[in-house]
């Protein structure tokens, strides 16, 4: 076993040392199928919460979502995978959308579109939607992109660790270190998240200057990505 | 360049989200599509690391392990990942030789393994390599090297050859026992008069045959001493053939080392020749002779370029023709066609005795594909020849130990 930059190589005849110490290995997949399922579970209140729900319960047994989408997290860990993969990420974004859609300007274009045809399904459709204005979901959404992102540190993290141990690499304590500094700041980030983003002036800016501070952070973030 | 996959991660949901956000014009979707990117900002910071102590124990010979420890300590906030560099071909029995640590202020690293070196060298152990990266593993990973005062050398193990065997043949004794030399303290043995050449001692003057040819005549006599071994080591590329560890080359090293061990021990001059590299070591004798053709064979690897027996032969011509060694030709025959060498080699001695030569063709015994069926036949061809000529050849299965071959060549000589 060795690192990945070393050229140390093992005996033929020696004992190797493949047993992969860290109990970081069972705990990860764990860990990602709590966040997959708490994640889940924030998606389908938000599911819950959105117009589309009154149309959709006509023709479909929604209270059956529930246990489906809180079964695809564990049966990806059956299937040896991330609970937390980035389909199911979609899909749960996808999921939470209904509530977005009442106020997407692409959404009322479509529906005059549609009025062309078939007025009555659209004004239906516009009835429903626009009553749901008011619903807000940034929380919700916040939630669960904030759950994935830990999810993905904490999975890369494992698999770092795993690859660093079966090339004979001692990292004591390592990806423990990694998950607790990954929750810290994911969390403080979560947390600052919503007051930065409703964050307004006292004072009226000129459009002009807020349009020349916005280039300035967008060059400025362009120069630190590219680092 | 290389995209690391936290970095993949981050921004494929960051993309994700900005692109449903401007779909479905969603202010939400588009400020969160932000929220993975900050992570991307997280500077790597610096992290200094110091070498405080370092050892390295054993490991003189192949095989025979060492061991190393090098203490550090790091200071900064990061993940440090720190790697003693250690050859290819030196196998780690223990431990490990690289550790990682999130280090938060400061930390103590220790590095501490055991490994074996499965080929002779000289080896370089003094970098240390450290990468830094920050705790998502994202962003830029600095690299960079320590210096660590390490070295070894690693020395071949010589096989203990017992006897080497006796020509039985057309060249009667090539074994320099029997042997008288050319050069070396005379005797008592009687060989020739001939004239006074100025630094011949006086009591060696022929008092009546200087009187009846009018000029001062001496005799000479047979010097005593053993005679000198030369050996023709074949480094031409095509003895790189073979795993890393043990392939042709290494074989050819292991016989030289031992034949040079055996006769330096006999105390006779020994001599050596690597062929492709062009380089060669005068005859001598004893314990320094020996350590000299060791520190070269240390160092020695298969040439790149080419050079033919023939050739090999007439730029230690001249030594030869002074030493009349008994000359040893190490090499892959099917390649090194050494026929003209032998031959030429064999006549370097004057009055018609043939000087001894023998050849050790190294071989690798099995093999049922194509390629080593004619690479066997080829072989025997050249066997044969050199067998007709008169000129001793052991053929060595690289497989079986050498001191085996060379005593079974006595037992059934």
């Amino acid at each position: 076993m060795r690192f990945k930059l070393g050229f140390g190589r093992k005996e033929a005849g020696a004992k190797v040392k493949t047993k992969v110490r860290g109990s970081y290995l069972v705990l990860a997949p764990i860990i990602n199928l709590l966040l997959a399922e708490i994640a889940g579970h924030f998606s389908l209140l938000a599911f819950f919460k959105s117009p589309a729900i009154v149309i959709l319960s006509k023709y479909f047994a929604i209270h059956l979502l529930y246990p489906v989408i809180l079964s695809i997290p564990i049966i990806l860990l059956i299937l040896r995978k991330n609970p937390f993969s980035f389909a199911f990420f979609y899909f749960l974004i996808l999921l939470s959308t209904g509530n977005l859609l009442s106020r997407s300007e692409l959404f009322y274009a479509s529906l005059d579109a549609l009025y062309l045809k078939y007025p009555d399904l659209a004004s239906y459709l516009n009835s429903v939607f626009s009553s749901a204005k008011h619903v807000s979901v940034l929380g919700v959404l916040l939630n669960i992109v904030w759950l994935f992102v830990l999810s993905q540190l904490v999975w890369i993290s494992a698999e770092k660790g795993r690859e660093m141990e079966a090339r004979g690499m001692s990292s004591k304590n390592l990806v423990v270190f990694q998950w607790g500094f990954a929750f810290v700041s994911t969390y403080l980030i979560f947390l600052l998240y919503p007051f930065v983003f409703t964050f307004s002036l006292p004072v009226q800016a000129p459009l002009i200057l807020i349009g020349i501070i916005g280039a300035g952070l967008f060059i400025a973030a362009a120069f630190l990505l590219s680092r | 360049m290389k995209i690391r996959k936290g970095t993949y991660v981050l921004v494929k949901t960051s993309m994700f989200l900005l692109v449903l956000g401007i779909l479905l014009t969603s202010y939400e979707l588009v400020a969160l599509s932000v929220f993975p990117i900050l992570f991307l900002l997280a500077p790597t910071f610096p992290v200094r690391v110091k070498v405080l102590t370092h050892q390295l124990e054993g490991g003189t010979y192949v095989g025979d392990g060492f061991k190393v420890s090098i203490s550090m300590t790091a200071k900064g906030f990061g993940v440090v990942k720190v790697m003693h560099k250690i050859p290819e071909h030196f196998e780690l029995s223990e431990g490990s030789n690289a550790v990682a640590r999130f280090v938060i202020g400061s930390a103590n690293l220790k590095i501490d393994y055991q490994a074996i070196p499965t080929k002779r060298g000289k080896y370089l152990l003094d970098k240390v390599v450290v990468q830094v990266e920050n705790p998502f593993l994202t962003g830029k990973l600095f690299v960079r090297e320590l210096e660590v005062p390490l070295e070894i050398e690693v020395k071949q193990k010589v096989p203990k050859l017992i006897r080497i065997g006796v020509h039985r043949g057309i060249a009667r004794s090539p074994t320099p026992d029997v042997d008288v030399s050319k050069i070396g303290v005379p005797g008592t043995d009687f060989r020739e008069i001939r004239e006074y050449i100025s630094g011949d001692p006086v009591k060696f003057i022929n008092w009546k045959a200087s009187a009846r040819k009018n000029e001062v005549m001496v005799n000479q006599y047979e010097v005593e001493g053993k005679k000198s071994v030369w050996i023709f080591l074949d480094a031409n590329p095509y003895m790189r053939h073979g795993e890393l560890i043990r392939n042709y080359f290494e074989a050819a090293v292991e016989a030289t080392n031992a034949l040079s061990y055996y006769f330096t021990q006999r105390g006779y001059r020994v001599g050596l020749y690597i062929v492709g590299h062009r380089r060669y070591l005068y005859p001598d004798t004893g314990r320094r002779q020996f350590r000299r053709i060791v520190d070269e064979l240390i160092k020695v690897e298969p040439s790149e370029a080419y050079e033919s027996m023939e050739e090999a032969f007439e730029n230690s011509k001249t030594l030869l023709v002074t030493y009349k060694p008994l000359i040893y030709f190490i090499t892959r025959i099917e390649y090194s066609k050494p026929i003209k060498a032998v031959l030429k080699a064999s006549k370097v001695s004057k009055r018609g005795r043939r000087a001894p030569v023998e050849v050790i063709a190294l071989a690798v015994s099995g093999g049922d594909g194509f390629s080593e069926k004619a690479v066997g036949m080829l072989r025997t061809s050249m066997e044969a020849r050199i067998r007709s000529a008169g000129v001793k050849l052991t053929l060595w299965e690289m497989e079986k130990p050498l001191s085996q071959i060379l005593l079974k060549e006595v037992l059934y000589a």
